[in-house]
Order: C-alpha cells, then sequence, then structure tokens
C-alpha cells in the first residue's frame, strides 16, 4: 500500500468480467434477434392421432333433428368482446376458383361464403374478413386472433334471428395447407367459421403465410329485439388510422 | 386436435343411444337428406355423403361429371365417400343421391386449391421488422460496449 499512493478508485474487480459476459449476452441475443426477424418461423402443429370423426364425420351428425333453422342470409356479425359490429357482404369463388374476399377499400365489412350453410343451418357456416388492408391499417377482424375458448359471436340473419355461436378454438394453418375436412367439415351441431389471414407477410406474393380460423359452435338462436337492432354498426371510419 | 374429443365422444354416445331408442320407437318415414362434409374442397379432397333416412343401398352421382359412387346402407341412413378428381374444376356441383325410388341432392363447391387471401399487408411484418432493428441495435451497443471496455484497458469504467 506504501509504494502505492494514487487514490484508488477502481472498478469492483468482478466489474470487467461481468460486463463482458452481460456484453455478449447482449450481443447474443441481439443477432437472435436480427437472425429470428428474418428466418419464417414454421408453424407447429400436433399430428393428427386417428380420429375417429374423420373416418366418419356423420358418426353423430343429425342434420334433420334438433332445432336447426331454415335457410336465410345473414346481415351482420357482432362479438362483444373485440368490438367487432360488422355488415356481412355475400361471397363465393372468383374466375379462378379462388375464394372471393371483401372489397380491400371497404375494411369494415366481412363476408359470408354463401355456397356454404347460412348461419344456425346443418353444418358449417363460414364467414371471411380481412386483417388488415393494404395502406391504412387495421380491418374487420384485425383482433379475432385474440379470441379465446367460450367468447361469444352473435349472427343477425335477414329473418331477424340472431344464432349465437361460442368459440371452441382458435388456430393458424399454413395457407398451402388449409384443412378442409375441419373447415369446412359438419359437425353434430351447425358451427361458424370465421377466417382472416396470419403469419407472416410475403411481400413477393403480396399474401399473408397462414389462415387464422376461429372454431365456434352452435349456442342457440333468439329473435332479434329494438336493442339488438339499434347497435350501431362499425362504419369504415373507423378502421381509418 | 382442438381438444374437444372427450366432449365429441360423450356426445357420440349420447347421440348414439338416442338413435337406437328413437329408430326402436319410430320407423322413419321422413323424406331423405344428403349431407355433405365437408361442403366445399379442392382437388383430392375426400367427401362424405350422408343419405339421412335411407333405409337402403344408395348411389350417388355428381351432375355433369362421370363422377359416382356407392352408399352402402348405414343403421338407417346409407354413407358414402367420393374424391374430388381432377376433372372437376372449381364451381359449384350437385351431389345427387338416389335411394330407391328417391332421389335428393346437395351443393358442393369445388375451390382452385388457394386459401382466403383475407390481408392487404399494412399491418404486417411490424414485428419482424422491429425485431431486426432492435436486434442491430443491441448488437451495435454489445459492440460499442465492448469495445469501450477494451480501449481503457485497465482504466476505471466508471
Amino acid at each position: 500500500m506504501g509504494a502505492d499512493d494514487r487514490p484508488v478508485h477502481r472498478p469492483e474487480p468482478a466489474f470487467r468480467p461481468v460486463a463482458a459476459v452481460v456484453l455478449s449476452f447482449l450481443l447474443a441475443g441481439g443477432l437472435g434477434l436480427m437472425i429470428g426477424s428474418v428466418t419464417p418461423v414454421p408453424s407447429l402443429h400436433w399430428p393428427e392421432f386417428g380420429n375417429p370423426f374423420r373416418d366418419d364425420p356423420f358418426a353423430v351428425a343429425d342434420p334433420a333433428g334438433g332445432d336447426w333453422l331454415d335457410r336465410s342470409a345473414p346481415t351482420r356479425v357482432d362479438i362483444d368482446r373485440i368490438g367487432v359490429h360488422a355488415p356481412l357482404a355475400p361471397l363465393g369463388l372468383d374466375y379462378r376458383g379462388d375464394f372471393e374476399v371483401p372489397r380491400m377499400w371497404r375494411p369494415h365489412e366481412a363476408g359470408w361464403f354463401e355456397p356454404g350453410p347460412a348461419p344456425g343451418e346443418f353444418g358449417p357456416a363460414v364467414l371471411m374478413g380481412h386483417v388488415d388492408t393494404e395502406r391504412s391499417g387495421p380491418a374487420v377482424f384485425f383482433a379475432v386472433r385474440r379470441l379465446e375458448e367460450g367468447d361469444a359471436i352473435e349472427v343477425t340473419r335477414e329473418d331477424g334471428l340472431i344464432v349465437s355461436y361460442e368459440v371452441t378454438a382458435v388456430e393458424s394453418f399454413p395457407k398451402r395447407r388449409l384443412p378442409y375436412e375441419d373447415v369446412f367439415g359438419v359437425e353434430p351441431e351447425p358451427v361458424l367459421r370465421l377466417i382472416t389471414c396470419g403469419g407472416e407477410f410475403d411481400r413477393r406474393t403480396g399474401d399473408y403465410t397462414e389462415n387464422v380460423v376461429v372454431f365456434a359452435e352452435y349456442a342457440g338462436h333468439r329473435r332479434a329485439t329494438g336493442k339488438d337492432l339499434d347497435r350501431p354498426l362499425n362504419g369504415r371510419d373507423a378502421f381509418a388510422d | 386436435m382442438r381438444m374437444t374429443q372427450p366432449v365429441r365422444g360423450m356426445l357420440a354416445a349420447i347421440a348414439l343411444s338416442a338413435a337406437l331408442v328413437l329408430s326402436g320407437a319410430a320407423p322413419a318415414q321422413a323424406a331423405i337428406t344428403v349431407t355433405l362434409s365437408p361442403t366445399t374442397g379442392t382437388k383430392g379432397t375426400l367427401v362424405g355423403v350422408l343419405a339421412s333416412n335411407c333405409d337402403q343401398d344408395a348411389t350417388g352421382d355428381i351432375e355433369g361429371t362421370n363422377v359416382s359412387f356407392k352408399l352402402p346402407k348405414n343403421n338407417n341412413n346409407a354413407t358414402g365417400t367420393f374424391t374430388v378428381t381432377d376433372e372437376m374444376k372449381p364451381g359449384s356441383y350437385t351431389v345427387a343421391v338416389t335411394c330407391g325410388s328417391d332421389t335428393a341432392s346437395a351443393k358442393f363447391t369445388v375451390t382452385s386449391g388457394a386459401a382466403p387471401a383475407t390481408g392487404g399487408g399494412s399491418t404486417a411484418s411490424d414485428a419482424a421488422s422491429v425485431a431486426l432493428w432492435s436486434g442491430a441495435g443491441l448488437v451495435l451497443a454489445a459492440a460499442a460496449g465492448m469495445w469501450l471496455l477494451k480501449r481503457r484497458g485497465g482504466v476505471p469504467a466508471a
């Protein structure tokens, strides 16, 4: 001590190695983030374990039984928990045989796949909506990926009936392997599917890589009251940013 | 896959026992109905066909194609399958089932196989680019820190 009488103001001995370790973690984390952001993450799914309904989808189906409804076009869909109050337009196939989707300049609008069953009819009623538009931000089904099991979906029909559904699952499928059997297959009761986009956006093809599908099952129907009919719809302005 | 298997199993059991009781009680004389599953498909999709209240072997045809198939009797119904063939171009098809002297039909839609293009991309890849830039920032900061650490040598860093 005698030889060295400079006022010692050294960092603690452990500072440098600790700093080096922390910095290398930062470096590794940063590199990981960069690599992760440019590498598409494959979406993992459980393999199918011999689903008996796959072999016989009609094992429990009763198309004629139950209080299923006759056909009537749906006019609006309401999902209170995520603030969806959207008008529905009928959709079919376009000239290429692709699914028609709502017009890009009508981001507040969702569509009903008209060749399939209507809500309340036996079978899968399918609604499609954009997750976002080309330039103005979120669209009608932006928030459906946040739906959870048990959430309520209400579809109002032209005949004044409101069909209620309860969400059973939300899944994301790679677009090249959209499982028609699951999405368009019948179940013991009428079911509803909401389809929108998810996954990464492929700038080259101008399309998302996955479809988010909300599976929901029939939970009854009722006649629309004045209060139901007075509910405002989200207009186009709700989606301008 | 969708976690509803036990529930579905229970439903199956209930429905089957109910069906047994019902079929014992009242012989079905209702009109036959045709149900498809899935209702929409593409080339290669295997489609199940159910002819309810058809108490005998039946045959099915897809109008406008040469696809036909058998629906063997199955309890009180007849069930069969067909696979969407190459010749079935995208569009709407009528699947007609002949059960004895009765016929009934259901609509089936064939698509090109492309999935719904339900997004324009304006909210997309923000997460990816945010991750990219924050990762780059972290790497820069870490590199700068290491350089400082090395350059200052024994000099107090505090």
